[in-house]
């Protein structure tokens, strides 16, 4: 069993609440079980990091008609292209998982957890916004781990 | 022909390019009266922000303008520096650039040739779609992107804005299990990277054959990375400190970036550019494998870009192998600088082409003043030039939403990078 946390976003500034979940989380779940990447735009290498895998929570930052403060929780796989077309700078999660999809490469279990943010994002999520993610995040592995096959053959997700 | 009718298309946001800009196009009576490549792209001074800055950090200010060819900013930026101080960085750190440089071009070529460019050759919208009926190719293409960047993260520690270099060389040397990791899935590449070529040597690529000046550095030796004079088509051979005397930016209109012109005309640089010029420099593997799928240089048509940059993949992987196969771990991976007042220029090969540089410096290492010409402002004179003759070549008389596409991909063919390339007018007021 593999399972990924990756968080995205830039590492400085308001947009980092992926690497701060990937930094909550060390300590808490077993290395050997969950590999946790933080990860800046990861574009087409994130299709590199699911290789293989066997179940993966994207954890990024995200804007659109829900509450500020409120974790969103979506099945990976099925989120749409945006339409966007490509750029050599640009190649979003939605179209990296896209392109994926294309290439019968994503990992069986797929979600994003998102956080809801202010669309300006001139501030980072306070400590109560991101308690509510990590929370998710923890019960979604549990819940990823369960239905992963050969679980308890390799012990688990020790989550403390 | 078809009746001749007034046409006005407007492309307000171009698509798999790198930054802001559009393409206005008018026809009228049968001719071309209007086209323009426009950038709108905001300006980015950094040219200003680095006055007053010190040498040390001038190689990662300079990485930040561009996110696909990091490197190729750092070596213009360290060689001019390093030039202006009297420094010698020795044989170590010039194969690491060399290197570092390798794994530049390979991610670079291999996104444009699978995520951009690629799709208009082969008829889909995207690479998305492209990947349904060619899935092996695309995962041979990103597997080669990946080798790339995982070649400039070993030295520079990252693979976008690396961190490892330093005027005089690098902060740190790789450590000899990094390198023997790498080694083995460099010589795999090189095999995936023949096979990229003989594959695209089989696309039908439009035939449309132009006229114009290439430019590129020239090494006795090397195919051009690091080093060399520049040279041009028509003979040109200066040493990289004269490009003023040849070649000038001017101001447009339409566009928040510099056209640069040679001898008052438009030019190309770039992969094409580079191996019309120094195919004799390729590697003896490289160019058999030219001679076995048919593919010859130089050639007049600029969509043989798309080969160039498989050629050009093919030969930094042999590179990068030969490189890691001698490498040998060092504890000093640079030499002391002692700064000084004075000018210096580097001039280096970009992925799109020349990035030439020049900078004057302080008796304590500051820049004074700096200048930054990259390859997207030196070409947007020869694309708008390219787009004109490919459209008359194309046939105005086709449909709109033909003519767009042509054009798109004419655009994209060059591979332009907007975001390197903005500048802005200097504005002076005089009072009276």
């Amino acid at each position: 069993m593999s399972l990924l946390v990756l968080g995205v976003g830039s590492p400085q500034g308001a947009d980092r609440l992926g690497w701060q979940l990937v930094e909550r989380l060390r300590g808490r779940v077993s290395d050997d079980a969950v590999r946790l990447v933080a990860s800046d735009r990861p574009g087409p290498a994130l299709l590199g990091l699911l290789e293989g895998v066997d179940g993966a929570i994207i954890v990024d930052a995200v804007v659109g008609d829900c509450e500020v403060g409120t974790v969103v929780r979506l099945d990976a796989s099925a989120l749409a292209d945006d339409g966007r077309a490509f750029s050599s700078h640009e190649l979003g999660v939605a179209q990296a998982i896209s392109l994926g999809r294309s290439l019968g490469q994503l990992p069986p279990r797929l979600w994003l957890l998102g956080l809801c943010v202010d669309e300006q994002q001139v501030t980072t999520p306070g400590e109560v916004a991101m308690g509510r993610l990590e929370k998710a995040v923890l019960g979604l592995l549990s819940e990823l781990a369960a239905d992963t096959a050969g679980v308890a053959a390799a012990g688990g997700v020790q989550i403390s | 022909m078809s009746e001749q009718r007034d046409i006005r298309i407007r492309v307000p946001v171009l698509a798999r390019v790198e930054g802001e800009g559009a393409l206005n196009l008018t026809i009228h009576d049968g001719d071309i009266e209007q086209l323009q490549l426009q950038i709108y792209e905001p300006p980015r001074y950094f040219e200003k922000f680095l006055e007053g800055r010190s040498y040390t950090e001038v190689p990662d200010m300079v990485a930040r303008i561009c996110g696909i060819c990091p490197v190729a900013y750092q070596m213009s930026a360290v060689h001019a520096i390093e030039q202006a101080f009297g420094v010698d960085p020795g044989p170590w750190v010039r194969d690491m650039r060399r290197l570092l440089y390798c794994g530049e071009w390979i991610q670079s070529h291999a996104l444009h040739i699978h995520l951009l460019a690629l799709p208009d050759f082969l008829g889909f919208d995207s690479v998305t779609g492209m990947a349904a009926e060619h899935a092996e190719e695309v995962r041979r293409g990103l597997r080669l992107q990946q080798l790339g960047n995982d070649i400039i993260a070993l030295l520079g520690a990252r693979s976008v804005h690396p961190v490892g270099s330093r005027v005089g060389g690098f902060h740190h040397a790789p450590d000899q299990a990094a390198v023997d990791a790498l080694l083995p899935r460099v010589a795999r590449g090189v095999e995936e990277a023949a096979a990229l070529l003989r594959w695209c040597a089989g696309i039908a690529l439009p035939d449309d054959h132009q006229a114009f000046t290439s430019v590129a550095l020239r090494h006795p030796a090397e195919y051009p990375m690091n080093r060399g004079r520049l040279v041009a088509s028509d003979g040109l051979d200066i040493d990289i400190a004269d490009f003023d005397d040849h070649f000038e930016e001017q101001h447009v209109p339409h566009s928040t970036a510099l056209h640069a012109r040679y001898h008052d005309r438009p030019y190309l640089v770039g992969p094409l550019a580079r191996i019309n010029l120094d195919a004799d420099r390729l590697r003896p593997e490289v160019r058999q494998l030219l001679v076995e799928t048919g593919v010859r240089f130089p050639s007049d048509n600029m969509f043989h870009s798309l080969l160039a940059r498989a050629v050009e993949i093919h030969e930094s992987l042999l590179e990068a192998r030969d490189l890691l196969a001698a490498y040998r771990h060092t504890d000093r991976p640079w030499v002391p600088v002692t700064p000084r007042a004075g000018v210096g220029f580097g001039c280096t090969e970009a992925p799109r082409g020349v990035l030439w540089h020049r900078y004057e410096l302080d008796e304590a290492g500051r820049v004074v003043t700096a200048r930054i010409v990259p390859p997207t402002s030196q070409n947007q004179g020869r694309i708008e030039q390219d787009l004109r003759d490919s459209l008359l070549a194309f046939g105005l008389d086709h449909d709109d939403a033909a003519l767009r596409l042509r054009a798109e991909t004419v655009i994209r063919n060059y591979d332009p990078c907007i975001s390197c390339a903005t500048h802005f007018l200097r504005l002076e007021v005089e009072r009276r």
